[in-house]
């Protein structure tokens, strides 16, 4: 460790890596450290070449920034960056005996702004995130919200640990990808920025499945089953004759097939009344065709997020 | 009429590029415009000779003379290639190397760009083979780290094929012209 990091208490043991809270002794600022064993016969692996010469590229306060890297022989020390919490903690943390809750949805709207915000960046780069979930959203005190080091999830191959609390989750994925597609873009992000933003609003999951097959099912439950008609070429995708052919047997009756009403569910769990210029937002985003749903530029320019771009500006 | 013709909003589905994410449509001007400020961000210092005491421009010929032998032996892409020859010059705009480390410099180089480009990256093994055994794979794997963190990790250079790609596709230019485009290159 370089002596310019005092090394703190232990924040968590990642899938890939350690992360310790650090101190720089030069400036007083916290910093995250993150490090990543090295034990490759091949010198530097080239997924941390890949990824981190991106990750040093992206710069935008809505995104962690990589402040650094510490290469030793055998060691990564990835500065980044530090976070007071995740959004995942965060709506954790709210929960009243068993029930969970959402956040107000004035805050919905602002950390829903900044995702999208850093999103729109990160593809503007050439960048996919592939990963978004609430783990990897930090947020702050004041009430920012970043993308967290994504990209090296995938720059250090398999999980070191599957046995902990953090199972790879399907929960964000989309359909497109569920169902085989290997053609995806940035789509992809669009709709796991769909899903945390129904789940800020409750407080739970919109799609926990449990395996692919029945994350599917769920989706479709509450979006509708894809036709050729809704969606051209959905039927090439590898997997939707077996999908397709389930959930025709699981729900014979065509009328209990879907899609139902977004904002009469999530109204459910949420107190404060919901309208319609969020729930248009919402299936914006969620919508199966992943050519149909918005990029993060067209979603920042719904009307539900006007009192952002609206603002005067001195 | 020529605007229609060549900024089509929508998409074309027979086209490879727009399942391509670095292609993908709506984005294209953004991203290409951040890959012009990379290239400049990315450039190395055209007169970086006169600080090495120890090199001539006739070495850094040999020595890419030697790169492009190696890179065909290897059949890798000529994006891999490009990119070595950036990460040479931008290492000695930054680090005096001396002439026995010099071989050292572009095998290393080599080694980095095709761990960043390719599929298959030719292993530690094949590198060491290509330069005689004339250095050990310690010295490889610690050339490398010594050049990967000169330039601190930053190694994104877009290269010329990017743009290539790009200016062929909006202009239309058939095969043989982009063949002929590559050749040049």
């Amino acid at each position: 460790m370089s002596s310019q990091f005092k090394q703190l208490e232990k924040l968590g043991n990642g899938t890939y890596a350690t992360v310790y809270k650090g101190l720089n002794k030069t400036t007083g600022v916290y910093v995250a450290l993150k490090e990543v064993k090295l034990d490759s016969e091949e010198g530097t692996p080239s997924t941390a070449i890949r990824e981190i010469s991106l990750m040093k590229e992206l710069k935008h306060e809505n995104i962690v920034r990589l402040y650094d890297v510490i290469h030793t022989e055998n060691k990564l020390t990835l500065v980044f960056e530090y976070m007071d919490n995740d959004l995942k903690k965060y709506m954790d943390s709210l929960t009243v005996g068993n029930s969970p809750q959402g956040l107000e949805l004035h805050l919905v709207k602002y950390f829903q702004w900044q995702l999208l915000e850093g999103l729109a960046f990160c593809h503007a780069n050439k960048i996919l995130n592939r990963d978004l979930k609430p783990q990897n959203l930090l947020i702050n005190k004041k009430g920012q919200l970043k993308l967290g080091d994504f990209g090296l999830a995938r720059a250090f191959g398999i999980p070191v640990n599957t046995f902990s609390s953090e199972v790879v989750t399907l929960w964000y994925r989309a359909p497109d990808v569920l169902m085989g597609s290997r053609t995806y873009t940035t789509s992809i992000d669009i709709w796991s920025c769909g899903c945390i933003l129904a789940e800020m609003i409750t407080g739970k999951p919109l799609f926990p499945g449990t395996n692919d097959e029945e994350q599917l099912k769920l989706i479709f439950e509450m979006m509708g089953m894809p036709t050729e008609a809704t969606w051209p070429g959905v039927s090439q995708l590898p997997k939707y004759a077996a999908s397709s052919a389930s959930f025709q047997q699981q729900h014979p009756n065509a009328a209990l097939q879907g899609p139902k009403d977004l904002k009469e569910l999530l109204q459910v769990n949420c107190k404060e009344k919901l309208d319609d210029v969020v729930i248009n937002l919402l299936h914006g985003l969620l919508q199966l065709n992943p050519d149909m749903r918005l990029s993060a530029k067209q979603a920042l320019h719904h009307t539900w997020f006007a009192e952002y771009y609206q603002r005067p500006t001195n | 009429e020529a605007y229609e013709e060549y900024h089509s909003d929508t998409l074309d589905l027979m086209d490879e590029d727009t399942y391509d994410v670095v292609m993908v449509a709506e984005l294209a001007d953004g991203i290409f415009d951040y890959l012009r400020e990379l290239e400049e961000k990315y450039k190395p210092d055209p007169n970086f000779i006169h600080f090495q005491p120890e090199l001539k421009w006739s070495y850094r010929r040999i020595s890419i003379d030697w790169i492009v032998e190696v890179h065909n032996r290897f059949q890798l892409l000529p994006e891999t290639l490009y990119l070595t020859v950036n990460i040479i010059d931008r290492f000695l705009s930054k680090k005096k190397v001396i002439l026995n480390k010099f071989q050292l410099v572009g095998a290393a180089a080599l080694f980095i760009a095709a761990k960043y480009e390719e599929i298959n990256c030719p292993s530690l093994k094949d590198i060491i083979y290509m330069l005689n055994e004339a250095y050990t794979r310690e010295e490889v794997i610690e050339a490398e780290k010594y050049i990967i963190d000169s330039l601190e990790f930053e190694i994104g250079w877009p290269g010329p094929m990017s743009f290539l790609r790009r200016i062929s596709k909006a202009d239309d230019y058939d095969y043989e012209i982009r063949t002929l485009a590559k050749y040049l290159l």
